[in-house]
C-alpha cells in the first residue's frame, strides 16, 4: 500500500509527541498507545500520512508495517485524504429500510461524486458505514465526529448547505476530549427522543 | 398491561448526569459502599445468587465468570468493560453511557474489588464520540474527587480506550488484541481470558449493561434483584427497539414479559402490518410475526421459540421489507466486518453477498440457493470465533421462514441445513 506524504509542521509533531507522553503511562504496555496516537495524528494531518505512520511507529516501538496494518484494518482511519467534511451514512438494516436508502441516492446526487471520492473543492467525501447505534432514531448520518439522527432528505440538504456557508468544526478533539461550540443547535444525541 | 421496570434506567432523564454530587444525591455509590462491607469472595457469591447473566449477547453467568479468576497467579488482574456495542439493532449501552456514566463507573469499581483488580479499561467503539466525551468528563470528576486513582481508597484506575470501527472487537478476545495495539482478531480459546487475557494476565470482560446491573444488585439488595424476572432469567433487561414500532427507543423490562404486549403496551404499538421480528440483534434467528404469539422475552422462552435474547437489539420489519433484501443487507454487514482471519468466514461472507446480490437482481444461476445453504454449513462451526455462526444465522433463518421472498419455487430448492 502506497502511503501519501504530508510533512508535519514542527508544531504538529510536538503536539503528537506531547500527546503520546501524556497517555503512555496509562497502559502497562506502550504498544497500546498506537490507536490513540493514530487518532491524534489523523486529527492533526487529516488522514494517516506516511509521516504519521513513521512517527507513531517510532513512538510506540512498533514496525511501520504493523502501524499500516492497523490503519488499514480499522475503518475510521483514513490512509488517503478525505473531504474536509466526511459524511457517513448508515447502511445497516434499521437505517437502510427506514429512510437511509433515500439518503444514499440523494447524497450521491447532491455531491456528484461516488462513494470514497472527494469533491473537486476538497470539501466533501462520503461513505456507507455499518450500524452507528442509532437504530431507534433512524436514519442516522455522521459528519466527521458529529452524529445527526432522524435525518430526512431535506434535513441532510439543509445541514450540508449550512456547512458550506458556516464551515463549522464538527470534530471531536482527542487532545482536549471536546467538541467545538459550532452547530450546537443540532443535538449531540437524540436517543431520548421517544422512550 | 406490561410496564417498564426502570432499575438501570431510573435516572436517565436527569441532565446533570456528569455531576458527581448529583449522582451521589440520587443514591450513587451506595451499591459500592454496601459491596465494600463484604469480602471480595462474598461479592462474587452475591452476583452468582443474583442470577445475572452477561447482557452483551452471550448470556454467560456473570458471577461464575468472576469466579474463574485465579486468586494466586502473581500477576495483575484486569477488568475490561466491553463498550464496543456494534451489533445491528443495538443501542442500549450508548444510552447508559450517555445518560448515567457514573452507574457504569460504580459497577466497574465493584467488579474490580471482587476480582482483585486495580485497573479497569473501558473499550468503547470509535463511533461513540459523544459517549466517550460524557464518560471522560465523569472519569475526570471521579479522579479529582479521589474516588478513582492510585491515591484513592481503593486505588483503582479506569482508563477509557477507543476502538476505530471494527465490529469484531466486540468479541472479547479480539477486543483484548485491539487494546494491546494489535489488529482486532479473535484468539483461540482456551486459554480463556480469566486465566490469560489482557497482556497475558487474568482478565474479566463484562458488557456495559452487565456492570450497570451489578451496581443496582448491591444498591437494592440481591433479594430484590433476584425476585425480578423468571426463575432462570433473573432481573431486568434493556431492549433497544427499532423498526415499525410507534415509539422506537430503549426500554427496560423484567425478563419474561410477553413480546406482543411489550410491543403494544410499551413501544406504542406497530405502525404497519408486521412481518419479520428479530429480538436480539442481527446475529439471532429471525421470527415470523405469526411465531411471536405467546413468546416471552427471556433467555429460555426465546430459545424455545427458535431464536435468542442476544443483545436485546429488537427490530421489527413490516410487509414492505423483503426477507431477501434484509438477508442481503445483513450479509453485506458481515462481509464488511469479517476480520479476515479464518478462510471460511472471510471468503464465504463475500460469496454469500455475491450470490444474494444475484438472486436479488433476478440474475441468479440454477443452484444458487443450494449454494447459499452449502456455504453456510461450511462457515458455521468452522471458525475461531462465533462470527461465522452469527453471519449465517440471519440468512438461513430468513430463507427458511420466507422462502417465497427468495423465489424458491423456481429453483426447486430444498433447505438442507437450516439453523
Amino acid at each position: 500500500m502506497e502511503l501519501i506524504s504530508r510533512p508535519f509542521s514542527e508544531e504538529d509533531k510536538t503536539r503528537l509527541i506531547g500527546f503520546f507522553e501524556k497517555i503512555k503511562d496509562l497502559y502497562p504496555d506502550v504498544k497500546s498507545c498506537v490507536m490513540p496516537c493514530l487518532y491524534a495524528g489523523q486529527e492533526l494531518v487529516g488522514f494517516i500520512s506516511k509521516e504519521v505512520v513513521e512517527e507513531v511507529a517510532r513512538l510506540t516501538g512498533l514496525s511501520e508495517a504493523h502501524v499500516i496494518e492497523l490503519a488499514s484494518f480499522y475503518t475510521m482511519f483514513h490512509l488517503r485524504p478525505v473531504g474536509r467534511y466526511h459524511i457517513q451514512i448508515c447502511r445497516t438494516a434499521s437505517c437502510y429500510f427506514f429512510g437511509g436508502k433515500q439518503l444514499i441516492t440523494f447524497l450521491k446526487d447532491y455531491l456528484g461524486v461516488d462513494e470514497g471520492e472527494v469533491t473537486a473543492d476538497g470539501m466533501f467525501s462520503w461513505e456507507l458505514v455499518e450500524c452507528l447505534g442509532s437504530c431507534g432514531t433512524a436514519p442516522a448520518v455522521a459528519i466527521n465526529d458529529r452524529l445527526f439522527e432522524f435525518v430526512s432528505k431535506d434535513d441532510l440538504k439543509n445541514i450540508l448547505d449550512e456547512i458550506k456557508i458556516k464551515l463549522p468544526n464538527l470534530n471531536y478533539s482527542v487532545f482536549s476530549n471536546s467538541f467545538s461550540e459550532d452547530f450546537k443547535k443540532y443535538p449531540f444525541s437524540r436517543i431520548l427522543s421517544n422512550g | 398491561m406490561v410496564k417498564e421496570n426502570r432499575l438501570l434506567l431510573k435516572n436517565i432523564h436527569y441532565d446533570d448526569q456528569i455531576d458527581l454530587l448529583a449522582y451521589k444525591s440520587r443514591g450513587g455509590f451506595l451499591g459500592l459502599q454496601k459491596a465494600l462491607e463484604k469480602s471480595p469472595a462474598e461479592v462474587i457469591e452475591i452476583v452468582k445468587q443474583s442470577g445475572l447473566r452477561g447482557r452483551g449477547g452471550a448470556g454467560f453467568p456473570t458471577g461464575m465468570k468472576w469466579g474463574f479468576v485465579p486468586s494466586n497467579s502473581g500477576k495483575p488482574v484486569y477488568l475490561v468493560c466491553n463498550a464496543d456495542e456494534s451489533e445491528p439493532g443495538t443501542f442500549k449501552d450508548r444510552l447508559l453511557m450517555e445518560r448515567d456514566p457514573f452507574l457504569l463507573i460504580e459497577g466497574m469499581m465493584i467488579a474490580c474489588y471482587a476480582i482483585g483488580s486495580k485497573t479497569g479499561f473501558i473499550y468503547i467503539r470509535g463511533e461513540y464520540q459523544y459517549s466517550h466525551y460524557i464518560l471522560t468528563k465523569a472519569l475526570q470528576q471521579a479522579y479529582s474527587s479521589k474516588i478513582l486513582g492510585k491515591d484513592s481508597e481503593l486505588g483503582i484506575d479506569i482508563i477509557i480506550h477507543r476502538g476505530a470501527g471494527a465490529y469484531i472487537c466486540g468479541e472479547e478476545t479480539a477486543l483484548l488484541n485491539s487494546l494491546e495495539g494489535k489488529k482486532g482478531q479473535p484468539r483461540i480459546k482456551p486459554p480463556f481470558p480469566a486465566v490469560k487475557g489482557l497482556y497475558n494476565c487474568p482478565t474479566v470482560i463484562n458488557n456495559v449493561e452487565t456492570l450497570c446491573a451489578v451496581t443496582r444488585i448491591f444498591e437494592h439488595g440481591v433479594e430484590e434483584y433476584a425476585s425480578l424476572g423468571t426463575e432462570k432469567s433473573r432481573g431486568t433487561k434493556l431492549f433497544s427497539v427499532s423498526g415499525i414500532v410507534n415509539k422506537p427507543g430503549v426500554y427496560e423490562v423484567e425478563l419474561g414479559v410477553d413480546m406482543v404486549e411489550f410491543l403494544n403496551d410499551i413501544c406504542g404499538g406497530l405502525k404497519a402490518d408486521p412481518k419479520i421480528v428479530i429480538p436480539g440483534g442481527s446475529s439471532v434467528p429471525a421470527l415470523k410475526w405469526s411465531e411471536c404469539d405467546g413468546v416471552k422475552l427471556d433467555y429460555e422462552s426465546l430459545a424455545a421459540a427458535g431464536t435468542m435474547l442476544g443483545s436485546g437489539g429488537f427490530m421489527v420489519f413490516g410487509q414492505d421489507v423483503s426477507a431477501l433484501e434484509l438477508a442481503l443487507n445483513f450479509s453485506k454487514f458481515y462481509a464488511h466486518e469479517s476480520c479476515g482471519q479464518c478462510t471460511p468466514c472471510r471468503e464465504g461472507a463475500k460469496w454469500l453477498v455475491e450470490i444474494l446480490e444475484r438472486v436479488y437482481s433476478r440474475k441468479s444461476y440454477p443452484g444458487d440457493l443450494e449454494k447459499i445453504s452449502s456455504l453456510c454449513s461450511q462457515i458455521a462451526g468452522h471458525t475461531i470465533c462465533p462470527f461465522g455462526d452469527a453471519l449465517v444465522t440471519p440468512i438461513l433463518s430468513l430463507m427458511k421462514k420466507f422462502p417465497e421472498d427468495f423465489n424458491f419455487d423456481s429453483f426447486d430448492f430444498q433447505l438442507s441445513s437450516a439453523t
